[in-house]
């Protein structure tokens, strides 16, 4: 088994489920924190960097039955560029969450009921994952997820993986601009061009 | 001379008061069987097929001289046909839905009022078929609403219960060595939640509980504190009372109410209500009253108890319903309060000897 470089989060309404959970992961000796809704869960995800792995039931309150806020926690996830790994794990419809998880970028998705096994594994993988993509970013490079309308033919995805580049290396720089326009090898000018373009804030 | 304008004068009065007499009568009997169509449809329950078959004498009281019909129900046709088919007939369709009614009316020959007579009773009739049609639509709708409601709800807790399931047997498949008290420890702490959410499954499919199920005694400050603890709503309990209840009927019912308290709060971002409970011991019942601190209040109180309506787009609507059948199955009552002044409150009376 890989060495943990990171901790869980477990963001499942069910507490039952969320506790056999924490219990089945913890016997493998991962740290996991636990979080029953959104809020919760990006609050502890702002607070702890610590945090890798994000285990995430699509069905969460005030709409335990559908999907709609399971993927609004995802995409809150990914448009707060948090260097996470995002695994869902869901009873709710597969063939649509599915689709959705993939589009908002989730690393992969599980349906219920799935054996320890399998989300083991998907674990292993996302730390993997994460283990590569950060010795890649010792080299300089940075990987992004950007979704592309083909019909829109190369502007739109142009522009759209400059937005999000700048805003990961912006991220990863805690904001400094110096560093960022070093790293991307523009000008200062450049960063604050593009922060200004994007509506990029310190906030975001 | 004058002798004979009075026998025309006569005459003329005796020939309006004979019309006039004729129409009353027309018009009665028209009467009459208008609501004898009505009468009919409501003893068949309105029932478009039942109606159709017996509509037929009548409609033939009334002067129709035939009538054939051909219903396509959902897939199934079926046909009538009565009287005679002489001359042109009225044709008259109508659609709803999967149902299809075609008719065709022969009328006689009528020149006169009682072909006006006969209209009206046809689109009385027509009426009354079209008004069945739509309540059975409307029906259909709202039980297919209903099941895919239940079902989704059902759907997302029995997979949570499945996965519960799963990992457990992956972990007493394979307990590693010098673990074993660690799995124990955490399986009782998880086994206990995951029994109250099949609770709930159980209880939204039966709707109500078992009036012959065995008396338990259940002290109610430690189940409210149990289930305010379990919804995460902090709670100030005065009183305290002994009851007996059979089954869970009390958990369940208890459960419901809270549980909205909780939902309403995360669904409003409103932070989690302080609940204020009050317990009574009277004569010869226990009263409970739930209130919040926030002065939660509901939108359409008049509705709070109709099955299948909820204010929460993910809520199934049931769980009041059934909290206040529930109690009522054993001799309690349910009621909600709310005016101008006063927040949302709930109300049990549950007896001392269930």
């Amino acid at each position: 088994m890989m060495q943990h470089v990171g901790e869980i989060l477990l963001v499942e309404d069910d507490p039952g489920l969320r506790t056999m959970l924490r219990g089945m992961l913890e016997l493998h000796d991962y740290v996991v924190s636990e979080a029953q809704q959104r809020e919760t869960a990006l609050h502890m995800l702002r607070a702890n960097p610590a945090i890798r792995i994000v285990i995430l039931d699509f069905g969460l309150p005030p709409h335990a039955h559908d999907i709609t806020e399971g993927l609004a926690t995802l995409k809150a996830i990914q448009s707060e560029i948090m260097a996470v790994k995002v695994i869902v794990l869901t009873g709710q419809d597969e063939e649509a969450a599915a689709l959705e998880a993939i589009r908002e970028g989730a690393f992969d998705f599980l349906a219920k009921p799935a054996s320890s096994d399998t989300i083991l594994r998907a674990i292993e993988r996302a730390f993997l994952f994460l283990q590569k993509e950060n010795e890649l970013s010792l080299q300089g490079i940075t990987r992004i997820a950007v979704n592309a309308q083909v019909a829109d033919g190369l502007k739109g995805i142009r522009t759209d993986a400059e937005e999000r580049l700048v805003r990961q290396i912006l991220k990863e720089t805690g904001f400094n601009v110096y560093q960022s326009a070093k790293r991307l090898g523009v000008k200062r000018e450049n960063i604050y061009y593009f922060m200004k373009k994007f509506g990029i804030a310190r906030d975001d | 001379m004058i002798e004979q304008i009075y026998l025309a004068f006569i005459l003329m009065g005796i020939t309006i008061a004979a019309v006039v007499a004729a129409l009353w009568y027309q018009a009665r009997k028209a009467s009459r069987i208008n609501l004898g169509l009505i009468r009919l449809n409501e003893q068949c329950n309105f029932d478009t097929p039942m109606f159709l078959e017996q509509a037929w004498p009548l409609l033939e009281q009334a002067g129709l001289m035939g009538l054939n019909w051909r219903l396509d129900w959902f897939g199934i046709v079926k046909q009538g046909s009565y009287g005679r088919h002489l001359h042109a007939s009225t044709y008259k369709e109508i659609e709803v839905a999967e149902m299809k009614l075609t008719m065709n009316f022969y009328q006689r020959d009528n020149r006169g009022e009682q072909r006006y007579f006969e209209e009206t009773l046809i689109e009385t009739f027509l009426l009354l078929l079209r008004t069945d049609m739509l309540i059975k639509a409307s029906a259909i709708d709202a039980t297919f609403s209903q099941m895919s409601k239940l079902n989704l709800f059902l759907q997302h807790d029995i997979k949570n219960i499945a996965q519960f399931i799963q990992l457990m047997a992956d972990q007493l498949a394979t307990v590693p060595a010098g673990k074993e008290q660690k799995i124990l420890t955490h399986l009782r702490r998880a086994a206990p939640l995951i029994r109250h959410r099949a609770d709930r499954i159980v209880h939204t499919l039966t709707a109500g509980s078992n009036p012959h199920e065995a008396l338990r005694a259940i002290q109610l400050r430690v189940v409210l504190s149990s289930l305010c603890a379990l919804h995460e709503l902090e709670v100030q309990i005065e009183g305290d009372a002994l009851i007996h209840s059979a089954g869970t009927t009390i958990d369940t019912a208890l459960d419901n109410i809270l549980k909205n308290y909780h939902d309403a709060s995360v669904r409003e971002h409103t932070g989690q209500p302080l609940m204020m409970i009050t317990i009574e011991t009277h004569a010869q019942h226990v009263s409970i009253a739930i209130t919040a601190s926030n002065g939660s209040r509901a939108p359409a109180l008049e509705r709070l108890f109709e099955p299948f309506w909820s204010s929460d787009a993910a809520g199934l609507g049931i769980g009041l319903y059934q909290a206040k059948q529930m109690l009522e199955m054993q001799g309690g009552s349910l009621q909600v309060t709310q005016d101008a002044d006063t927040p949302l409150r709930f109300t049990i009376m549950f007896p001392l000897q269930a």
